[in-house]
């Protein structure tokens, strides 16, 4: 986003004087649109182009989040050129921005789409044979460094550690001359209210619930067999005992963080960005081409005159 | 008009056998570059347009035409960008194609000497009391070595036979080469690099092609060797002409765009005996330690850079 500031900070200065301020109002209006047009648009369809020839039919892919390129790229191959392939989407909590990207592609025909949490990483990984890793980027640093959302450095790791390639799409407006060595000197912090205000998870599993059902089914065996209207009252009275104990409990948990502000020594960190390593990356597509995350700068150095 | 193009089809590929018959040092790429500026020189075309109309139908006539088109495409690719950059450099059409005319001779003259200049830089590399293994025939790695020869510096060498090696034109020719230069050569299996790589200083290797991410196509069995010259921590040095930079980026061997994929079929037919369809792999960037090229010694990111500043717009 500093870049597209810096662009548009340098048009308005090249405004010759003379000009009045509708006109010059006009004109970078145009301007603004034609910079919109090339840099986002435009480099969106070109990346498609250049990124659909890894998808092939019957490819498995992972993504994480939701990356508009991505989302561009998957649409692309699976409606105008025909391709049906499977699609991982990991997500986290607190955004779920996966479950975006999960609602606009299981709606398209040729794309069958698995959704799962971070946590399950690697055990997605270890049971599907996943041909390819895509990735969206916030942005690229000057050291081949990819700066997007907290998790990816995660998925970019357990993919290289699994031998899956990983492939960065990101237009070159995104490119910064920024240098930062790790995730924690510059990074965003998200409200640390999301990260305990979930719906407290008070159902019983499936499998407990089975054996409570069973116990009830032999406690009404043995207290028909016992006694009559007393029993009843007896089961009927420990019935509410436990679902008395339930609400209790659930009671509880909804109170267990959510007063975290009066506990001085705790501090929950909502951290909404993470910088991956080069050496994770296998290519960049851009625009421009494909190239190393270690060719970056000379994008910058080249291409500078041309922003 | 149907009859010119017959013929200027017929021509260019012509062409380009006859450049790699006549002259035996050259590479497939300067062939392609030599055949193209006879075509510009021959044909005349009137306009800027129909010059580049010209240039993309002789270089897909000319990729299409050979099976292993790599380094080939990357002469091409090269030229048509050389030629891009330069048409609006003239206003007047006719000083612009003879300025094109001389500059494609100059670049092939540059492209013959880049193999002495490879020499100059890299004989370095190689020491007193080296042992270096090579893979398969080179003719830039040879030229490197008898060099170095030249300069008085003693080694030996372990070339491999680098299957599949249908007439003797791979590790056997490079190892008659070397020994007829006077340098003691050891013509090895593919299958013994791997009980050899401890006794070996270091490993040089040519390349058909050097991919933008620093990784190089080159024949077949160059992958095992790097894998096994990274394990053992000796260094691998490439050793290419800059015109061979070519704008690919595989991820893998089988990311290639070579139409050879018949070749690893299952079968219960014992008919069918070895695969020998695959003549070509790639090599990550990771297990090449430096590229040496007329261009200098360059790091594999390197490539990517001065690919791009080929390609600048």
């Amino acid at each position: 986003m500093g870049n597209a500031i810096r662009w548009l900070k340098q048009k308005i200065s090249q405004i010759p004087i003379e000009m009045s301020d509708d006109d010059a109002k006009v004109q970078l209006n145009e301007d603004i649109d034609l910079f919109i047009q090339e840099k986002i648009l435009y480099s969106g369809k070109v990346i498609t182009q250049f990124a659909s020839g890894h998808i092939q039919n019957n490819s498995k892919i992972l993504t994480y989040g939701h990356s508009e390129v991505l989302k561009k790229l998957f649409k692309y191959c699976a409606i105008e050129e025909n391709k049906s392939f499977e699609i991982y989407i990991v997500d986290s909590k607190p955004l779920f921005e996966g479950k975006k990207l999960a609602k606009e592609l299981s709606s398209v025909k040729n794309i069958k789409c698995h959704y799962n949490l971070i946590t399950s990483l690697s055990s997605v990984l270890e049971r599907s044979s996943i041909d390819f890793c895509f990735l969206g980027a916030n942005s690229m640093l000057s050291n081949g460094r990819l700066y997007s959302r907290v998790g990816t450095a995660l998925v970019a790791m357990s993919s290289k550690n699994k031998n899956i390639p990983v492939l960065v799409c990101c237009e070159s407006i995104k490119f910064s001359d920024k240098v930062q060595l790790d995730s924690v000197t510059l990074n965003e912090l998200g409200d640390a209210d999301d990260m305990i205000n979930t719906k407290p998870f008070n159902k019983t599993g499936f499998n407990l619930q089975q054996y409570l059902n069973k116990l009830e089914a032999k406690k009404l065996e043995e207290q028909n067999s016992t006694g009559g209207k007393k029993g009843q009252q007896q089961q009927q009275q420990s019935k509410k005992e436990k679902d008395d104990k339930l609400l209790q409990s659930s009671q509880k948990n909804e109170e267990t963080l959510s007063n975290w502000k009066d506990y001085p020594s705790l501090n929950i960190l909502n951290v909404l960005y993470d910088l991956t390593p080069p050496e994770y990356i296998q290519k960049i597509i851009t625009e421009v081409g494909a190239l190393p995350p270690s060719s970056v700068p000379v994008i910058l150095r080249e291409y500078k005159s041309i922003t | 008009m149907s009859a010119a193009t017959n013929t200027t089809s017929f021509d260019i590929t012509e062409t380009y056998l006859k450049f790699l018959e006549n002259d035996p040092e050259i590479t497939m790429p300067v062939a392609a570059i030599e055949a193209l500026v006879t075509m510009l020189r021959i044909k005349q075309p009137s306009t800027s347009s129909e010059l580049i109309n010209l240039l993309s139908d002789s270089t897909n006539q000319l990729k299409k035409s050979v099976p292993n088109a790599i380094s080939l495409s990357a002469g091409c690719d090269l030229f048509t960008r050389f030629v891009l950059r330069n048409t609006h450099l003239y206003s007047d059409w006719e000083s612009c194609r003879k300025h094109l005319v001389e500059n494609g001779q100059l670049f092939l003259q540059r492209a013959k000497e880049s193999r002495e200049m490879i020499a100059k830089v890299g004989y370095n590399f190689v020491k007193d009391d080296d042992v270096v293994l090579v893979h398969s025939y080179s003719r830039v790695v040879l030229n490197l070595l008898h060099y170095a020869k030249t300069k008085f510096i003693r080694f030996r060498v372990f070339v491999t036979e680098a299957r599949p090696d249908v007439t003797g034109k791979n590790g056997l020719k490079m190892a008659n080469a070397l020994k007829e230069l006077g340098i003691p050569a050891c013509l090895i299996h593919d299958s013994q690099v791997g009980y050899v790589i401890n006794k070996v200083d270091k490993v040089f290797m040519g390349a058909e092609g050097v991919s933008e991410s620093g990784g190089i196509i080159n024949h077949v069995g160059s992958y095992q060797i790097g894998v096994l010259a990274k394990n053992a921590n000796k260094p691998l040095y490439v050793v290419s002409e800059s015109h061979k930079f070519v704008r690919m980026f595989p991820l893998a061997p089988d990311d290639l765009p070579i139409a050879s994929t018949d070749a690893l079929t299952f079968n219960t037919d014992k008919e069918i005996g070895l695969s020998s369809d695959l003549r070509i792999d790639f090599t990550p960037h990771e297990y090449i330690t430096a590229l040496i090229s007329d261009l200098g010694v360059l790091t594999p990111s390197a490539v990517s850079e001065e690919l791009i500043k080929m390609w600048y717009d």
